[in-house]
């Protein structure tokens, strides 16, 4: 008797406890805002992206700490699509139709980009991308919060031309082998030759994605910068190929008061674990340091080392650093969370339409605006030299945020494009 | 007698040395000068170290050191220090500070600079007493000098008994002096840089060939055609190394050949089979060479950068016939 009793007592307060979980789960599931993250956590852009993937985690820790959006949490949703393009294709449909997230943060890649892009636009999504890239491109459903190439190829080559940067007369464009690096150096080639640069005075050289043989291509750097007059590089190089990149570059003996080798995606992430000593002076363009000094950087750098020490993240828990993308992907997400306040809603075409002159005071050191129509915004510039300890020093900076010009004029027909997205 | 002498004279030698080791009496950089130099543009920043280097005062050597390793602060934009691990001193009294302050600027370098600051320091130390530290920083001034320089080299060379210091002093000299207004001086510099010939000097010898719009950057002809005449020299001496170079590689290569064609050859001859695992011997060869190579590389590795230098394909191993397949 007694025993049946109690048999009754708990299979009751199972059953209740049961109806409780669900109720609570089928509540929390309404009472959530997922958020999709997009970033490769294996493969040959693991070095880059991962750290990007924590960016965008703590941020949602940081803004559900202080009560979400809307009233409602934040919930990731993370995906590794492992530096394979069509496989970004494939988990940005999931992550849209199966999970129902409201925005993606992601991609690093162009080409990862382009292999995205027409499923954000047929499913009517929305995509952060948070890093350099080469412009020739607007979508109404992303939102670039890197640098487009006035932000940061143009100005580090104008610097590298001037009397501070060492006059450089003669240039190596030296990429990895896909759309970015590869669009890039067709603007540079035109900007170059505007400025008076003759052909054979250009070397341009690719090497596949994860390429780690560097051996033959500086002997072939060498040898051209010895040809008369100051040479200098401009890498485009991504992923981990700059590991082995710059470890030869300090092997060879390539100086950077000789041959200065600027690096539009190289921060203090790729440089971690790279013997700096031998490549101080190397450059590189970006719109944020970790070096910045200033209020909003010191809050962003500390918060970052709490956040990889309580989460262990590998590397960051005991050497925490921070960098360009990361700061972009930062500041997309609170900008993100800002137009869904405003719109009060989290449907794309309204927070398309909020997002529209948002601010935000970036740890760069200046308020970053969203530009009112073309989807990309407002940075500084900021030119960086390698120090010893794999910081960079500031060596030259624009006065003030930059307006991005993501149809460069250095390319034909450009000049008949509308500055804003088509809408349809 | 004649034996006290000779055992004098490398005494008075250190002697004269010593003598004209000291200083210029223009000594102390001045307050303004290192003001410049913290917190000045980069214009004024060089300025300030052609003017520290030209006063040659070995003084000023801890504060060039200082700029170079990042150890020079500003503290309020006024007052710059020099910062060692426990302690910090006014750059310009030599005053000990109580405690190193905590909101310190950086002195902002730049690549530009920092070749400027090598050279002044290199300047400087053209007039140590110890060889290896005059022949170190003649080689760094060899590609960082500038014309305000010249009369420290001038100086340097009357002094200098050293003869492979005073070979670079006058290259260097010769290469400064590319520029200078008198024709017949540049001609002379043309001479002798055509007979020290390395590339370097190959490259600024070029570069008076260049064309600014319509008319040339060096104005007289007779200088142009010295010049090219030395490019030749330079030229034709270069090739022959490279042709040595390739000479040495058909060589070494061939004797590889050679050694795995002479293997298969001995087997057969004394077997009668044809050896098909004489594949295996070669691929220990090749296994022995990378390790060598790798532990040259690790405990010898300036042995390593010299041979790549005579041999045109630094990576042999990698390039051995039968690894392409």
């Amino acid at each position: 008797m007694q025993s049946r009793r109690s048999f009754i007592k708990v299979s009751a307060m199972t059953a209740a406890l049961a109806v409780a979980g669900l109720a609570s789960f089928g509540a929390r599931a309404e009472d959530t805002i997922k958020v999709g993250v997009l970033h490769s956590l294996s493969g040959t852009m693991a070095i880059s992206e991962t750290v990007l993937k924590d960016t965008v985690l703590m941020a949602i820790d940081e803004i559900n700490a202080k009560g979400g959006v809307l009233g409602k949490k934040l919930e990731p949703v993370v995906v590794d699509p492992a530096s394979n393009w069509p496989l970004f294709a494939e988990k940005a449909r999931q992550l849209i139709s199966k999970d129902k997230v409201a925005v993606t943060f992601g991609c690093w890649t162009s080409v990862s980009r382009k292999s995205v892009l027409p499923v954000f636009e047929e499913l009517n999504g929305l995509l952060f991308y948070p890093v350099q890239y080469e412009g020739e491109e607007l979508s109404k459903n992303v939102f670039y919060t890197g640098a487009a190439p006035n932000q940061q190829a143009i100005p580090a080559v104008e610097y590298l031309m001037s009397k501070d940067g060492g006059t450089a007369k003669r240039f190596v464009l030296l990429g990895t082998d896909y759309v970015y690096p590869r669009t890039t150096n067709k603007i540079l080639r035109a900007f170059l030759k505007s400025k008076g640069v003759a052909e054979a005075d250009i070397m341009e050289e690719y090497t596949p994605f994860g390429h780690s043989d560097y051996q033959s291509i500086i002997a072939k750097i060498k040898k051209f910068s010895s040809e008369g007059k100051k040479t200098a590089v401009i890498s485009t190089i991504n992923g981990d190929s700059n590991v082995p990149f710059y470890k030869e570059l300090g092997n060879q003996g390539l100086k950077a008061k000789d041959v200065p080798v600027v690096a539009f995606s190289v921060g203090e992430e790729e440089l971690r674990g790279v013997d700096t000593k031998p490549l101080v002076g190397h450059l590189a363009a970006w719109n944020y340091f970790m070096s910045l000094k200033n209020p909003a950087n010191a809050e962003f750098t500390k918060k970052w080392a709490a956040y990889a020490k309580a989460k262990g993240i590998a590397g960051h828990k005991d050497k925490p650093l921070t960098n360009d993308p990361m700061e972009a992907t930062y500041i997309g997400i609170h900008m993100w969370a800002q137009a869904v306040a405003k719109a009060k809603s989290t449907e794309t075409d309204k927070v398309i339409a909020a997002m529209a002159g948002q601010t935000f005071t970036a740890p760069g050191g200046f308020t970053s605006t969203m530009d009112a129509k073309n989807h990309h915004l407002h940075k500084p510039v900021f030119i960086g030299e390698i120090k010893a300890d794999g910081q960079f020093n500031v060596v030259w900076k624009t006065p003030g945020p930059v307006q991005a010009k993501p149809w460069s004029p250095f390319i034909e027909g450009n000049d008949k494009k509308k500055d804003e997205p088509e809408k349809k | 007698m004649a034996i006290s002498l000779k055992r004098l004279l490398p005494a008075l030698l250190c002697l004269i040395g010593a003598l004209s080791w000291v200083p210029d009496a223009l000594a102390k950089p001045t307050a303004d000068i290192v003001l410049k130099l913290a917190t000045g543009e980069n214009d004024d920043k060089v300025a300030a170290l052609t003017t520290l280097a030209a006063a040659n005062d070995l003084e000023n050597l801890p504060l060039l050191e200082a700029l170079a390793e990042d150890r020079l602060k500003v503290l309020n934009g006024k007052q710059v220090l020099i910062v060692t691990d426990d302690n910090a001193v006014d750059a310009v009294t030599g005053a000990k500070l109580p405690a190193i302050p905590a909101n310190l600027e950086d002195v902002v370098a730049n690549n530009r600079v920092r070749g400027a600051v090598d050279a002044a320091i290199a300047a400087l130390k053209l007039a140590s007493p110890d060889r290896e530290v005059r022949l170190a920083a003649i080689k760094t001034l060899k590609d960082q000098a500038s014309a305000e320089m010249i009369p420290l080299i001038e100086r340097a060379q009357k002094t200098e008994r050293d003869a492979k210091i005073a070979g670079l002093l006058t290259t260097t000299l010769a290469s400064l002096q590319l520029q200078n207004p008198n024709t017949s001086v540049r001609i002379a510099a043309i001479k002798t840089l055509s007979a020290s010939g390395d590339s370097e000097a190959k490259q600024l010898l070029m570069a008076l060939q260049e064309k600014d719009g319509d008319t040339f950057k060096e104005p007289e002809e007779a200088v142009r055609i010295e010049a090219q005449k030395a490019i030749n020299v330079i030229d034709s001496r270069l090739k022959r190394g490279e042709y040595a170079g390739m000479l040495f590689t058909g060589v070494s290569l061939g004797s590889i050949l050679l050694l795995a064609a002479l293997g298969l050859a001995i087997t057969y001859g004394l077997m009668g089979v044809i050896n098909m695992a004489h594949g295996e011997l070669i691929m220990i060869g090749a296994y022995a060479t990378f390790v060598v190579q790798n532990l040259i590389r690790a405990h010898a590795p300036r042995a390593y950068s010299s041979s790549t230098h005579c041999s045109p394909s630094p990576s042999h191993s990698a390039r051995l016939p039968w690894s392409a397949s």
